[in-house]
């Protein structure tokens, strides 16, 4: 089971003197989701153009199902199935006829060609729309109609490219699903994407990428333990009652922040306990008190941003908007 | 364990798939309209303005011309092969199809032959304003044929060129817009319209090797009598530029940028 279908060795590209992929390695089991996670140019959609046959890397190897991607080129793209990061179909053809297309591209005959069409319309949700043009679809119906025609036949290997930009919510959780699906039938994927929330849902696995290299490596947990463990929050709404009991805390931890009506501090054995006995002494009533590990993107902004880990859930929360 | 179904498809089904595709585009498009319009246009004004001014040379215009224009409608259905082609690369249907199992001459193959019919059908509408206003097959069916096989070779090899270029371009637009001029100054600057003495004295070497004045000089040798001298150096321009641009275009498609 634990077969390495991709497997990158020390890959680099460059683009005359930037170097967008510089000496990443990386492998991906069967039945394994990997997650490239990094800000726009960070390399990640260079390193998927590598493995999928489209560049040529400049130095390094990169397999991809026991195949040497410059060397096995139409091995490779007999392993694969790709969802690039722009919807790729026949804006003329309607989504059916895409799906038979890609499908008798693919090697099916006509019928198994339809009926596999019929049963991706059906999977990805697309009945209403399966009849029209695709010139005439939404952003997201595009997307999920894009990935649907990458999964016409069975692959031992799938690669997404930033597969959710542009998903509604609801479209976007439909493919989380299919992903998992896959994953569990044995599918290794490869996916990037510069949404945390994607990279901790789905993936085993996530490399934080930026410019060009592997900047961390890790599950989801362990890059959030990387940052330092959970954080401790009291809110409290009255200022006054706030100003007293951070200066109660102050006393007792180092490091406590301030963010609007939360105060917080790193939380280690104890901490909660300690907390509530000093608001109690003091007469302070909490609204809130919780204990939480760091979100992914907290993790990500101290590893990829100039944000220094100690700063980071700072950081996180005045860029909240993000 | 994956469930990899190991599908082989066939060169032959992808093309015609595509191929089947690429006509339903070209017709969406209504691309032989507009490619065969302007030539038409061109005919008309240049037989009004020109007939009378030609025959005083001893020039029947009406047989000289359709030739030149049936090379000016080959020309415009390769540029809109461009154009078609560049689109299908902006939209990243062609990036899709680099990451399929298939032949590097799949594509450009199943762009070809319908740029074929295309050009046929474009062609044969130009002979019927051609015969309508005298123009003429002296020399039998054979060389008939001929003509009409030639002139599609020739769209086609263009259009290998142009599939080149936009497989390679981004912008339909843009690469469109960026072939008018040598169009332009490869038809002027042939035989197409005028005969070659009727240029200055320093331009003649150059009309003289153009492989447009080639293929005018041959279709008009095989819409006539003509020496068949007239018709080799078209067949070997066709062969060399055929070979060039094929090459091109299966390497267009399978780059490795």
């Amino acid at each position: 089971m634990s077969q390495q279908l991709i497997q990158v060795s020390d890959l680099r590209r460059s683009f005359g003197a930037t170097a967008a992929v510089d000496g990443v390695s990386f492998e991906v089991a069967a039945g394994e989701v990997v997650g490239l996670l990094g800000p726009n140019g960070a390399g990640k959609t260079t390193t998927i153009h590598c493995l999928t046959t489209l560049l040529k890397p400049d130095s390094g190897t990169a397999r991809v199902a026991g195949f040497d991607v410059v060397t096995q080129g139409a091995e490779v793209r007999r392993s694969i199935a790709v969802t690039g990061q722009f919807a790729a179909l026949d804006e003329l053809l309607t989504g059916r006829e895409n799906l038979v297309l890609f499908g008798r591209l693919l090697g099916l005959g006509r019928q198994p060609a339809t009926a596999r069409a019929d049963e991706l319309i059906d999977r990805f949700d697309l009945g209403e729309v399966a009849g029209k043009a695709v010139r005439t679809y939404s952003g997201g119906l595009r997307r999920r109609l894009d990935l649907a025609a990458s999964l016409v036949v069975d692959r031992p290997v799938l690669i997404l490219d930033e597969p959710t930009t542009g998903l509604d919510p609801r479209s976007r959780r439909a493919l989380w699903e299919v992903v998992r699906e896959l994953r569990d039938g044995g599918t290794a994927v490869l996916l990037t994407t510069q949404y945390l929330e994607e990279a901790d849902q789905l993936a085993g696995r996530v490399l934080l990428i930026d410019r060009g290299r592997v900047s961390a490596e890790g599950t989801p947990d362990e890059l959030k333990r990387q940052l330092g463990g959970a954080v401790c929050e009291v809110r409290i709404e009255d200022p006054r009652a706030r100003t007293v009991a951070a200066e109660q805390l102050r006393a007792a931890f180092d490091g406590l922040t301030e963010d609007e009506d939360v105060l917080r501090l790193a939380a280690g054995s104890g901490t909660l306990t300690e907390v509530v006995r000093r608001l109690e002494s003091a007469g302070v009533e909490a609204d809130d008190v919780t204990v939480r590990r760091p979100t992914l993107d907290e993790v990500f902004l101290s590893l990829t941003g100039s944000v220094d880990a100690e700063k980071a859930v700072d950081a996180d929360a005045a860029g909240a908007g993000r | 364990m994956s469930t990899t179904t190991a599908v082989a498809a066939s060169g032959l089904r992808q093309f015609a798939v595509l191929a089947a595709r690429n006509l339903r585009q070209a017709r969406a498009g209504r691309s032989v309209g507009l490619t065969v319009v302007f030539p038409l246009t061109f005919f008309a004004g240049f037989m009004v303005v020109f007939q009378r001014l030609m025959s005083d040379y001893g020039i029947a215009y009406e047989q000289f011309l359709p030739p030149a224009i049936v090379v000016q409608t080959t020309a415009l259905v390769a540029m809109s092969a461009c154009y078609m082609i560049a689109g299908d690369a902006r939209s990243g249907l062609i990036s899709r199809y680099r990451t399929l199992p298939m032949s590097a001459v799949v594509v450009p193959l199943a762009r070809l032959v319908v740029d074929a019919a295309r050009a046929a059908v474009a062609v044969a509408v130009i002979l019927v304003a051609a015969v309508l206003v005298g123009f003429r097959f002296t020399a039998g069916a054979a060389r008939a044929a001929g003509f009409v096989t030639l002139a599609v070779g020739f769209a086609v090899v263009l259009a290998a060129g142009c599939a080149a270029l936009g497989l390679g371009a981004r912008d339909p637009e843009q690469v469109y817009s960026a072939l008018t001029l040598p169009y332009l100054v490869l038809t002027t600057v042939s035989t197409a319209f005028v005969p070659v003495d009727a240029f200055p004295g320093w331009l003649q070497p150059v009309v003289e090797v153009s492989p447009f004045s080639a293929q005018v000089d041959a279709l008009r040798a095989l819409s006539t009598e003509g020496a068949d001298e007239r018709v080799w150096p078209a067949l070997v321009w066709l062969l060399v530029l055929g070979l060039l641009f094929g090459v091109a275009a299966a390497r267009s498609f399978r780059r490795s940028r």
